[in-house]
């Protein structure tokens, strides 16, 4: 039976074959499609085939409201650690040290008459190195007044060094903020970086060593360096790091002990004479947020759209339209600003958006404009040609038309971000270039060699400052470039 | 449950060809898209036999089956859209049903049916720098129908059935319509701002009744020597769909959605077919669906210059088909064990001016003896759409039933 099954099967097989290509040759025939037939069918069905975009000046916009806020808690200096004055900012860095001195060693230091300490900091070479380090900057020196304060705790108590290990560093942070010192000394350090220094010695005051020729058993030391007088910021390496500071006290030049500190911390003192006054300073935790006001920007789109703003149907969201770009254009002068290295800063911007059931604050994307750039450079720079800064907001932008109903305002912020490099280069990421070439700097032209890297930033924040108080006086422009689901009729 | 059943139906990719109403329900797939009954023509619900399975206009034919039967179809289509000129041609495969019928004796039968009763499925892309054209299309909609039925024969009169089924709806829909900029009204210093955004406008919503867990069929099957012929009558319903509106930039970067609810109500059915037995094997079948659709249906629409409502008619369907059955008996001859199956149908759709001829040839090839048949459906036609947003379509498709039959509780002899 089987047998005649397939015998039956394989003489139709030809027939099947030869049905299935005419089937195959008819099906092509019939079955075509018109280069342009989807977008027929998309016209017939009234759906679009691209977006329109349009454009809205809201020009004369004055901010809301303005207010700086800069974040002075302690900070962790473990891997970078500053130390010094700049922009009216002053650094003041803490050390904190953990020890059990040898005895013999303790006589040897009261027998003593030579006996002192020393504090070494390491340069962060990398930093001072930098191709891109302005090196005619160097040789830093003065001769600076250092405010050296400390606490001396010690104990014969076995448990003592482990209960300083206990303290964690958000609770040691925190102590720092109600820092009583049990002493302190003001000295003149003369200080002096050169290209290619590797380290710096600073002298403790005498009182420090009388206070540790006194201890018995463990010792915790904290201390306190601060110079409210330096004339630049100095970076050196932290305690994490192959390089950390090194404390030795010594009796004579060959009887000494040295060790690292455990924790380090920087603190920033706001020195600035006007605290109202919408400042930024570079490199610190600092922010300028600010308010546009929703009237003026709702009531342009209104008359732009002949609709209600903002849309209160429904669950109120708006989704008529969104935005495809938002840009908030000020007037800028850079006399009101000082910088460390002489490379234009990027302002970098983050608006506070709506995020599952909360709001976050999101870094707004920076699309580039190259004619522009090639031509005038970055518009989002401060310390560079022009007088006029642009910001990108259109992630802010989106979120305030979407949500406007609940009767929310456009609220961003502002902050120093790092020196720019390629201020006419629209390439906007590090590279390698395959030609000698010349680059645009801030500094006038740059010539880069074959296999040379163009780096987007330089890899340090500077310590900078800029006053926006007179831009935000100014009238403002905002520009939105919008997408609408809007149809003809409408 | 629902869970399980949507994973499945995802898995599979329920689909359908057609871009008629896709704004509005989508293609319907009628009685259950199965290859058995579409080599008929569509015809064949009051056809009663040892197999037949289940039919979700006509629960009350269970009961007459004395087999377990558990089906699974599939359904490869082309679709040519033309209109003035202009042409447009989709591919898509899709899985109408899955079907499992067990009847038990005096106690009448049970079925289960998953069924994707509307559907709109389309996804294409089109990008053309001269026009600033740059599109894609996706259209994913499925309103699918879990079917339980139960049937039973007349204890004082065998030859009448009565049969039930509820129909608990679920599925979803969405729309995504990604677009790229047209600067071309933009001064050039400005067109830099949006020439490499992409947005696309976004819908997505599920299905469920309203107010109700499901909508139910009622069925009344007469089997008779020579004749057979069923009455069923399925009720109304609302059927409520909740669609969130977006733009969105990317997966993760969207904005707040609004929210909107449609409500389409969908008129009660009433079907009617009847089966002439010629002779011992050759059977003459003829069915009749009907309903009368009173509201528009508010589509998806959500802006551009999309209608806002799609507008219906009296929606039937009338299928003539034939039937010349295979022998049950597994030493005669394969060509007379396959069952022959040819038929043509008459469809006005729910959307207005809009109808649809067709015709199909069919086989049920037996595999093996243990009961497992392949059907096959060849079917072709054309729908007219005398409307302004639609094309009129020529299609042809080729349906693929995978049936396995048992005689559960009783031994092979």
């Amino acid at each position: 039976m089987k047998k005649q099954i397939f015998n039956n099967s394989f003489g139709a097989r030809p027939v099947v074959v030869a049905l299935l290509l005419l089937a195959i040759v008819l099906t092509s025939c019939l079955f075509e499609s018109d280069d342009n037939g989807l977008e027929s069918w998309l016209s017939s069905q009234g759906m679009p085939s691209s977006y329109k975009v349009q454009t809205l000046s809201i020009n004369d916009l004055k901010v809301a409201s303005a207010e700086v806020f800069l974040d002075t808690l302690p900070k962790s200096a473990d891997n970078r650690a500053v130390f010094g004055h700049a922009s009216n900012l002053t650094h003041d860095l803490f050390v904190d040290m953990a020890f059990v001195p040898d005895s013999s060693f303790i006589r040897k230091l009261n027998e003593s008459d030579t006996s002192g300490a020393f504090m070494y900091f390491f340069w962060l070479r990398p930093f001072y190195m930098a191709k891109k380090f302005p090196s005619d900057s160097l040789p830093y020196k003065e001769e600076m007044n250092v405010s050296i304060e400390w606490k001396l705790d010690a104990s014969t108590s076995g448990g003592f060094i482990d209960s300083i290990m206990r303290i964690t560093d958000a609770g040691w942070y925190e102590s720092l903020t109600e820092w009583k010192p049990d002493a302190s000394a003001d000295t003149v350090f003369n200080m002096h970086v050169a290209a290619g220094d590797t380290l710096i010695r600073l002298q403790l005051p005498t009182a420090l060593v009388d206070s540790l020729k006194k201890i018995k058993g463990s010792a915790h030391l904290q201390l306190r360096f601060s110079a409210p007088e330096a004339k630049h910021e100095y970076r050196f390496y932290g305690d994490e790091t192959y390089y950390p500071p090194i404390f030795s006290l010594y009796s004579d030049s060959t009887t000494f002990i040295s060790f690292n500190p455990f924790r380090m911390a920087n603190v920033v003192r706001n020195e600035e004479e006007c605290l109202e006054c919408l400042v930024l300073h570079g490199g610190v935790y600092d922010s300028l947020v600010v308010e546009l006001p929703s009237e003026r920007i709702l009531k342009a789109l209104s008359e732009f759209y002949g609709d209600d703003f903002p849309y209160t149907k429904g669950d109120k969201n708006d989704v008529r339209q969104t935005v495809v770009l938002a840009q908030l254009t000020m007037a800028r002068d850079d006399s009101k600003g000082s910088n460390e290295f002489g490379y234009p800063i990027q302002v970098v911007v983050g608006s506070y958006v709506d995020s599952a059931d909360g709001q976050i604050r999101r870094m707004e994307n920076y699309r580039l404009n190259d004619d522009l750039i090639l031509e005038d450079g970055h518009q989002n720079l401060v310390f560079h040609k022009g007088d006029s800064l642009s910001l990108q907001l259109t992630y802010g932008m989106r979120d305030f038309l979407n949500k406007a109903s609940d009767g929310r305002s456009m609220k961003f912020i502002m902050r120093l971000g790092y020196p720019f490099l390629q201020e006419k280069d629209t390439t906007y990421s590090d590279y390698v270039k395959t030609w000698k070439d010349t680059i645009k700097t801030a500094k006038g032209d740059s010539i880069v060699s074959r296999k040379d890297t163009v780096s987007l930033f330089f890899s340090y924040l500077d310590y900078a400052r800029y006053d926006f108080t007179e831009s935000f006086e100014k009238p403002m422009t905002l520009k939105l470039w919008l997408a609408s689901k809007r149809g003809d009729e409408e | 449950m629902k869970k399980i059943v949507l994973a499945l139906c995802a898995f599979v990719g329920f689909s359908c060809a057609s871009m008629i109403g896709m704004d509005a329900l989508g293609e319907e797939q009628v009685l259950g898209g199965t290859a058995s009954a579409a080599g008929r023509g569509f015809a064949g619900n009051a056809k009663t036999g040892d197999a037949e399975g289940l039919s979700v206009v006509n629960p009350a034919r269970l009961a007459f089956d004395a087999k377990v039967v558990f089906n699974l179809n599939f359904l490869v289509e082309m679709d040519a859209a033309e209109k003035g000129g202009n042409h447009y041609t989709s591919t898509n495969l899709s899985l109408p049903s899955f079907n499992l019928s067990f009847p038990m004796n005096e106690f009448g039968a049970l079925g289960l049916s998953l069924w994707q009763h509307y559907s709109s499925s389309f996804k294409e892309d089109y990008a053309n720098s001269k026009t600033m054209s740059d599109v894609e299309i996706e259209y994913k909609g499925s309103v699918y129908e879990l079917v339980p039925s139960y049937a039973i024969r007349l204890p004082f009169w065998r030859s009448l059935s009565l049969g039930a089924s509820a129909h608990v709806v679920m599925g979803n829909t969405s729309r995504q319509l990604t677009l790229g900029g047209n600067t071309s009204d933009l001064p050039k210093e400005d067109a830099w701002a949006s020439s490499k955004s992409k947005i696309s406008d976004y819908v997505d919503g599920t299905w469920e009744i309203k107010d109700h867990p499901a909508y139910y069929t009622a069925a009344l099957q007469y089997r008779g020597p020579m004749v057979s012929y069923f009455f069923s009558f399925t009720t109304g319903y609302t059927l409520k769909n909740t669609l969130d509106y977006n733009f969105r930039f990317s997966e993760i970067d969207t904005l707040a959605s609004t929210r909107y609810v449609r409500e389409i109500d969908v008129p009660a059915l009433l079907a009617t077919g009847i089966n002439y037995r010629l002779n011992k094997r050759h059977n003459i079948m003829v069915d009749f669906l009907w309903r009368a659709w009173d509201d528009d249906i508010e589509n998806l629409a959500g802006g551009w210059n999309l209608p806002q409502t799609t507008k219906t008619q009296k929606d039937f369907m009338i299928s003539l088909g034939y039937q010349c059955d295979g022998s049950p008996l597994f030493y005669e001859s394969y060509w007379k064990r396959i069952n022959y199956r040819v038929g043509t149908w008459y469809r006005n759709w729910y959307i207005k001016d809009v109808f649809e001829v067709g015709g199909s040839l069919g086989g049920g090839f037996p595999l093996g003896r243990k009961g497992t048949t392949v059907d096959l459906a060849v079917q072709g036609g054309k729908r007219f759409a005398d409307i302004d947003n639609q094309w009129d379509e020529t299609f042809i498709g080729l349906r693929v039933g995978l049936t396995g039959i048992a005689t559960w509780g009783m031994e092979r002899r």
